[in-house]
């Protein structure tokens, strides 16, 4: 009795932590996410502050992860970034100057856009980063249209955008895998309103699509439909080397992002590339 | 009210219904957006640009990414603003550049957002012809900067950028520490929720290089209440945490609360940087003339 007293007590007590907004401190410590949306030689979606916004919310919300927001790709290198003489608050005085290269990261949340401005040794750092450091990397929609250049970023996201035959349509995505983490909570059949991609140079021996556009309810006479087999994944896991990698098209419009389902959805497959789901 | 004054009052309601809800009043898109979808009303919003460039700082904050996320939020769910968050500094232009130097493909710029929210750190890159359509951007067009923390520490070497923020950094004596802070203008719109003394934990920036004639204090750490430390260089004891200026035609708002993270969950902050933000954007007005020390 006086035991299960001091337990309600000792759970009132960690109610009221939770309750208490600091120390934010947690344990075992928090995960390190990178929303990286290099958007400075594309057109920048009006949704991509707002979904860099939600997923960096969602993340200190929960206490699953932290966010560092980039629309740059200055940390986008497994180096440690050296700076001038003189540039910063606490040079010289040692210690912890929070400059965080690709070592700092779990994973990567990905929304940029087009050709991005990344050295070639930045690139063999965020391939290694996810194929090496099995580390997480999650995009979203315009993600496909990025780096089209470059071959092995192709491999890495595992497949590449090939227009928006319908832009911006009604349709019903078919969840494929219900028991992976960012599916389940998804009705089996969901209508969803976004602007929908079709994506090419995908093969599913190497994804694993998760759900896919019905293609009973899309127009597949519109002038840019290139596929004839009617297989138009809306989202896929892989793994590339140790690395967890999860795409969906998803997430067009800023309040596409104030859907929970697509909320969870983004969430639950970054908290799977952390691994803290299987 | 009399049955002839309801019915009366009820046909005004229709009448500016149907107003608003015309076509013209439709087909006029909200500024700086694409495709909201579902047919929902457009909102009538301004455009703020969250920029945070800091890839010349050693000490990159923690708290910034989640300041940016804040301050869109706070647009977003209030529809005051919509925010583009950019840490690069490609749109701090009236004609922005890609990497490669060629023109742009539209979306945001100096030409298309209506304030600033600043919370860069060091040396900025920008070109010359970048800080002049900065400058010219707050005060030739009257449009807003709001600026946080670090960003009294950008452009060292730009004695400009000086006097469009009102002030530089002199350290923080104390780091991190427990203060009192006085409200100098309860009145003003982002200071009207404090109270006039308030006990709070931040890390303190010693602002230099400032003047009561040309800024507007608005809160002030109450140095008599802090140990004595030997970096604090002023012996008058002033020492302003939050004001308000104009540069030119437009309004120009600075504190330098916000150094951690949970500062930004703190209400009290977070509604003095959403108040100030719709004061430089021409929401609501306040008095940022400049005024003697009480």
């Amino acid at each position: 009795m006086r035991g299960r007293t001091v337990r309600a007590a000792a759970g009132a007590l960690a109610c009221l932590a939770l309750l208490a907004p600091a120390p934010r401190a947690q344990t075992p410590p928090r995960k390190h996410v990178l929303a990286w949306a290099d958007v400075r030689n594309g057109y920048q979606h009006d949704s991509i502050s707002h979904a860099l916004a939600t997923m960096e919310r969602l993340g200190r919300e929960s206490g699953a992860y932290d966010t560092t927001i980039r629309t740059d790709s200055q940390l986008i290198t497994g180096r440690p970034i050296v700076f001038p003489k003189g540039t910063g608050i606490a040079a010289g005085a040692g210690g912890d100057f929070n400059v965080h290269d690709l070592t700092y990261f779990d994973a990567i949340f990905f929304f940029g856009v087009r050709e991005i401005d990344l050295s070639a040794a930045g690139r063999a750092d965020l391939l290694a980063f996810v194929r090496d450091d099995g580390k997480g990397f999650v995009a979203a929609h315009s993600a496909a249209t990025a780096f089209f250049s470059w071959p092995e970023f192709g491999d890495l996201l595992g497949g590449r955008f090939d227009e928006h035959p319908w832009n911006i349509a009604d349709a019903t995505v078919v969840v494929d895998d219900a028991s992976f983490p960012a599916m389940r909570h998804l009705p089996v059949r969901w209508r969803v309103h976004d602007e929908l991609y079709q994506l090419k140079d995908f093969s599913r021996d190497r994804v694993h699509v998760l759900a896919h556009l019905d293609p009973a309810t899309l127009d597949l006479h519109a002038p840019l439909v290139h596929r004839t087999d009617g297989d138009f994944p809306a989202a896929w896991s892989k793994t590339y080397g140790k690395g967890r990698v999860f795409y969906s098209i998803l997430g067009h419009d800023a309040d596409d992002w104030d859907n929970p389902q697509l909320q969870t959805m983004y969430f639950e497959a970054i908290r799977w590339s952390l691994r803290q789901v299987n | 009210m009399s049955k002839k004054g309801a019915v009366l009052a009820a046909s005004i309601a229709m009448v500016l219904l149907a107003v608003s809800m015309s076509p013209s009043a439709m087909t006029q898109p909200p500024p700086g957006r694409g495709g909201r979808g579902r047919g929902a009303a457009p909102r009538q919003r301004k455009a703020v640009l969250a920029w945070a460039d800091t890839r010349n700082g050693i000490a990159q904050h923690d708290s910034v990414s989640h300041a940016l996320a804040v301050v869109e939020r706070l647009g977003y769910e209030s529809g005051a603003y919509d925010t583009y968050i950019r840490t690069d500094s490609n749109i701090v232009s009236k004609h922005p550049t890609m990497t490669d130097g060629k023109p742009a493909s539209g979306g945001p710029s100096l030409a298309t957002v209506d304030a600033i929210f600043f919370l860069g750190h060091r040396d900025v890159p920008l070109d010359a012809q970048q800080k002049t359509d900065l400058l010219s951007f707050v005060r030739d067009e009257g449009k807003g900067f709001v600026a946080a923390h670090t960003a009294t520490t950008a452009f060292e070497s730009w004695p400009e950028f000086g006097e469009l923020i009102g002030a530089r950094y002199d350290g923080h004596p104390w780091n991190t520490a427990y203060g009192t802070v006085v409200n100098e203008d309860p009145s003003f719109p982002a200071t009207k929720h404090l109270p006039p003394a308030f006990a709070f934990t931040d890390e303190f920036y010693q602002a230099k290089d400032f003047s009561r004639d040309a800024i507007r204090v608005l809160l002030r750490l109450d140095v008599s209440k802090m140990p004595p430390n030997p970096e604090l260089h002023r012996t008058d004891g002033d020492f302003p945490l939050a004001w308000a200026k104009m540069y030119g035609k437009g309004r120009v708002f600075y504190s330098s609360l916000g150094h951690a993270a949970s500062t930004w969950d703190n209400p009290d902050v977070y509604r003095m940087y959403f108040e100030a933000l719709k004061w430089s954007l021409g929401l609501t007005d306040g008095d940022a003339a400049p005024r003697p020390r009480r």
